[in-house]
């Protein structure tokens, strides 16, 4: 339970309190860093700083074929220095750790690398795009006077935010802000809105496109914005082909400090290419093959994702997610289905095309590279039974090679603890 | 009194992001000036050498064995840059048995024949031979032993105890060294003497004293004294020692080890452990090495190999360099890895994952407190009047990577479900709130009124940042700067007191947690972001 400060001493020493305030706050600051770098320093122990040679770190023992009357012991008699420690066995030592990871790695390459199960809980991929507001809660000048929280029905908490955090050509964003008091049961907050300015992020700093003005809609609407405003990125000043763009709100709850929001979103001016909605399919190798018809008009790596339901549409069936170098102009995209996701998700065909979506990796602008309009749609395949599909298990000499890297890693571990038959 | 509360506000959000992902210690302020990679020398061949094998390998070499390789992108731009770069071939060893001196007998690597009078051996799968042992500080070297005395006439019977030297006389005296007792009642008891420190023993043989002979002054004809014996030399990593017909030799193994950046050496066939790590706060560009704070000097798992990049700046600055280096050291068959990243660094190597699928030999991610799904501190961040932000890019506070970490951003950035078919096993941190001192007593306020002035403002800001970390990371488990949502791989923002509670949505394709082994873990315990070593310390690079 904490305490308020004394009246009498307050009114003594207002101004010394003010002083003595800052230079805890500066002390606090120099504290919390110097305790950031000593955590590490604390780490780090006296036998562990030296760099280890690698000399020092047992190599494990692979299954040799060694030639009979070989000997890998020591001989009796032989004098050796003592055993060091070995964090590195120490810590490995642990053999259904590594079998666990390996099950894990299996499971993960059951499909081809660029195939995904897909499910109805994936909203990440069944609803992309989405921007994750924080509401932060504004603390008044007379909490940090008293050092006593308002009560929860008091307190003050702000969210500018808005629908979408990527938007492509002449694409709408909608930016909505709200003030509001009170934890359980919010009441709105009077605010003075002093400006909303929008900036495009470049590798040389913000850059202004434009400003815009807030409308009130409601000072209740707390969930859907009490200000809102709707604007198209790409009506203001161009500075750059993609990248992020940062809407900056200032703001003022009376008697406050003012505050200064951010919201930061993607923007696509030009877009890189599109789907053209044409779409094909043949059965390969038992694996099930979708193509689209896309045209570049920039040429790179693309990243692209097609979405496969079941004939309605309704149950989501698999995804592929594979990169694509394009050349510019009107071509087709393989999006090639392993065989076996679809006996796993137990859905005969038709299947149901429905959205096409990707994006250019462009490794010079901010963010991930410019979008790829997304595709929605509908496009069915042929009636493909779960038998026309291949029940094969993904193999690749990578695969089998890091398997096999796996193997040898357990069989060491089990060897060193005498658990090797 | 109108106190700026959104100030102070504000300026913790600068010292919080000061401690945002962890501080190079000390060990790596070298490097503070230092170009990405400007020290590396990397060699490959420039022209095809053919190799003179004794014999021809029982199974063909890998086909992406660098001997077949053309030089990576990025070696071709060390040399466009007018970066170090040491053009000389590799030298002519059989890839299978790369130590200097061995060779490959068809079917193992000859390495060693013990010099005359050493014994070879195998011992923690390196090559030794016991030392040499020839020299005699006292009396003579015969070839073998260190010859002493000879007998005189009244030797009856001598005998060694310890390193001493005895005979029991003939006459009641000694005709050599000294009488110390009497047996057969007049016979003398005689001792001869002591064998040099330093010898194994004294003995006894034909008709003279002998001791053993001390270590040589030159004790290694080959390889190098350890202080008890000889190490020729250790088998590259996968490969086993081991003796035969007297001779040391070792398994072949699966090609010479790959060069890396910064003198780091990857042997084939095994795991090596790849260490990515997060966001520089010294704001002065890539880590090399392990001084990273959250590895804290303590790398762990096999072949442990830093990858350092300019976490500084935004992904798409490093994206280039991390793939080649990740080229170099993780592709193909024979060149698997692990990963372990902190905070940044997995979102670097996942948006690789997901960018490049198939491209790499990855068999796992330990995600140590992974701003995969972004940071409400980050979000905030980006909201810090420009006036501060100039102020905290000056201070290198302010990172131009941190717009690359808000949750909309990191979340939006790439299809986390992609990983390439690598599993990402998860591991957080929960940081406990802060304490409030104990308020003053009347009594207090008289003697020591200034203690209890800075004890009512420390709780005064312990408040604040109290409730502002519950507000923006809404009543939810964090360290201090990631929630669970991001460490732990939820698909959405969810609030969560624990790494198990992602609203139904459950997480990323192909995420565990090291947390969710049957019960629902919230992490070590009063562990800030920073603190990934306590997590490496306790579970290893593979967690359990």
């Amino acid at each position: 339970m904490k305490a308020s400060i004394p009246p009498q001493a307050s009114r003594r020493l207002p101004r010394l309190a003010g002083i003595a305030t800052v230079l805890l706050l500066i002390v606090l600051a120099l504290l919390t860093w110097l305790r950031s770098r000593e955590g590490g320093r604390r780490a780090v122990p006296e036998d562990a700083a030296a760099p280890r040679s690698r000399a020092s770190v047992v190599p494990p023992q692979n299954r040799a074929s060694l030639p009979p009357g070989a000997v890998t012991g020591l001989p009796p008699g032989v004098v050796v220095p003592g055993e060091a420690d070995d964090p590195v066995a120490m810590v490995h030592g642990n053999v259904e750790s590594v079998r666990r990871l390996m099950g894990l790695y299996e499971k993960a390459n059951r499909y081809d690398p660029n195939t995904l199960r897909l499910t109805s809980d994936m909203i990440d991929v069944l609803m992309p795009n989405q921007f994750h507001p924080v509401t932060p809660h504004f603390v008044r000048a007379r909490e940090l006077d008293s050092g006593v929280p308002d009560p929860p029905e008091e307190r003050l908490y702000y969210r500018f935010w808005t629908d979408w955090f990527a938007t492509t050509g002449a694409e709408s964003l909608t930016l909505r802000f709200s003030a509001w008091q009170g934890d359980a049961e919010p009441k709105p907050a009077p605010v003075q809105i002093q400006g909303l300015e929008v900036f495009a992020v470049t590798s040389g700093g913000d850059k202004l496109m434009g400003t815009l003005s807030l409308s009130e809609t409601s000072a209740t609407n707390i969930a859907a914005g009490q200000y809102q405003v709707v604007f198209q990125p790409q009506a203001l000043t161009k500075v750059q082909e993609h990248g992020y763009v940062r809407c900056v709100l200032r703001f003022q709850f009376p008697g406050e400090e003012p505050v200064r929001a951010d919201v930061l979103t993607h923007h696509t001016q030009t877009v890189p290419a599109r789907f053209t909605g044409q779409f094909g399919e043949l059965l390969r190798d038992g694996n099930l093959v979708i193509k689209a018809g896309i045209e570049v008009a920039t040429a790179g790596s693309f990243n692209l994702s097609l979405l496969l339901f079941d004939g309605k549409g309704e149950t989501p069936v698999a995804y592929v997610n594979d990169v694509h170098r394009l050349a510019t102009g009107l071509q087709t995209v393989d999006f090639t289905f392993h065989g076996l996701v679809f006996h796993d998700a137990g859905i005969p065909g038709p299947y149901r095309v429905t959205v096409a979506r990707g994006y250019l990796q462009d490794d010079t602008g901010s963010g991930r590279g410019p979008e790829i309009p997304e595709w929605k749609g509908s496009f069915q395949t042929g009636p493909y039974g779960l038998a026309d599909f291949s029940t094969a298990v993904f193999d690749s000499p990578t695969k089998t090679a890091t398997l096999e890297a796996y193997r040898k890693q357990i069989e060491d571990l089990e060897r060193r603890d005498g658990m090797a038959p | 009194m109108k106190h700026g509360s959104t100030r102070i506000i504000r300026i913790w959000l600068v010292v919080l992001a000061a401690c945002w992902m962890p501080a190079m210690v000390s060990a790596q302020d070298r490097f503070v000036s230092e170009a990405l990679y400007t020290e590396e020398a990397v060699r490959v061949p420039v022209e095809e050498v053919s190799y003179a094998f004794p014999a021809a390998p029982s199974t063909p070499l890998p086909s992406d064995s660098e001997f077949d390789a053309t030089p990576s992108s990025y070696l071709t731009e060390c040399r466009i840059d007018g970066m170090y770069y040491d053009p000389a071939p590799p030298p002519p060893v059989d890839p299978r048995c790369p130590l200097a001196g061995s060779s490959y007998d068809g079917a193992n690597c000859y390495v060693a024949t013990p010099s005359p009078g050493t014994t070879a051996f195998v011992y923690n799968n390196n090559l030794y031979t016991t030392p040499l042992r020839n020299y005699c500080p006292a009396g003579g070297y015969d070839g073998a032993n260190c010859y002493m005395y000879p007998y005189t006439a009244d030797v009856v019977s001598p005998f060694v105890s310890g390193s001493n030297w005895y005979y029991y006389g003939a006459y009641n005296y000694c005709m050599r060294g000294t009488k110390i007792g009497t047996w057969a009642l007049t016979k003398a008891l005689c001792y001869v003497g002591t064998a040099p420190a330093g010898s194994p023993g004294a003995f006894v043989y034909g008709n003279a004293f002998y001791y053993t002979p001390l270590v040589s002054p030159a004790p290694c004809p080959k390889g190098s004294y350890d202080g008890a014996n000889c190490h020729v030399a250790t088998p590259p990593y996968g490969a086993t020692g081991f003796v035969w017909a007297g001779n040391l030799y070792h398994t072949p193994y699966s090609g010479p080890p790959v060069q890396l950046w910064g003198d780091q050496l990857r042997y084939r066939g095994v795991f090596a452990t790849i260490y990515i790590h997060g966001r520089n706060s010294a704001g002065n560009g890539p880590i090399p090495g392990f001084g990273y704070s959250a590895w804290a000097n303590r790398p762990k798992g096999p072949q442990p190999i830093w990858l350092s990049w300019d976490s500084t700046q935004r992904f798409n600055y490093s994206m280039v360099a991390v793939r080649d280096n990740l080229d170099l050291a993780c592709t193909g068959p024979t060149l698997p890895c692990h990963v372990v990243c902190h905070s940044a660094g997995c979102q670097m190597i996942t948006r690789q994952l997901a960018e490049n699928p198939g491209r790499w030999n990855i068999a796992s991610v330990t995600a140590i407190s992974g701003t995969q799904g972004g940071s409400e501190v980050a979000s905030l961040a980006a909201s810090l009047p420009s006036y501060i932000r100039n102020i905290a890019a000056y201070l290198n506070v302010y990172l131009n990577i941190d717009q690359d970490l808000t949750v909309s951003a990191a979340r939006n950035m790439y299809d986390h479900n992609q990983t390439s078919g690598v599993p990402i096993v998860t591991s957080s941190l929960a940081w406990n709130p802060l304490t409030h001192s104990e308020s003053c007593s009347w009594w207090m306020w008289v003697i020591a009124s200034p203690y209890c002035l800075g004890v009512e403002a420390w709780n005064a800001v312990v408040t604040s940042i109290n409730n502002w970390y519950a507000s923006i990371f809404n009543y939810s488990g964090h360290d201090g700067v990631l929630a669970y949502h991001s460490t732990a791989g939820f698909k959405t923002s969810t609030a969560s007191g624990n790494a198990c509670n992602p609203s139904g949505y459950g997480y990323w394709t192909n995420y565990d947690s090291v947390l969710r082994r049957g019960y629902c873990y919230a992490g070590p315990a009063n562990s800030f972001h920073s603190d990934g070593w306590k997590l490496l310390d306790a579970f290893g690079t593979i967690p359990p």
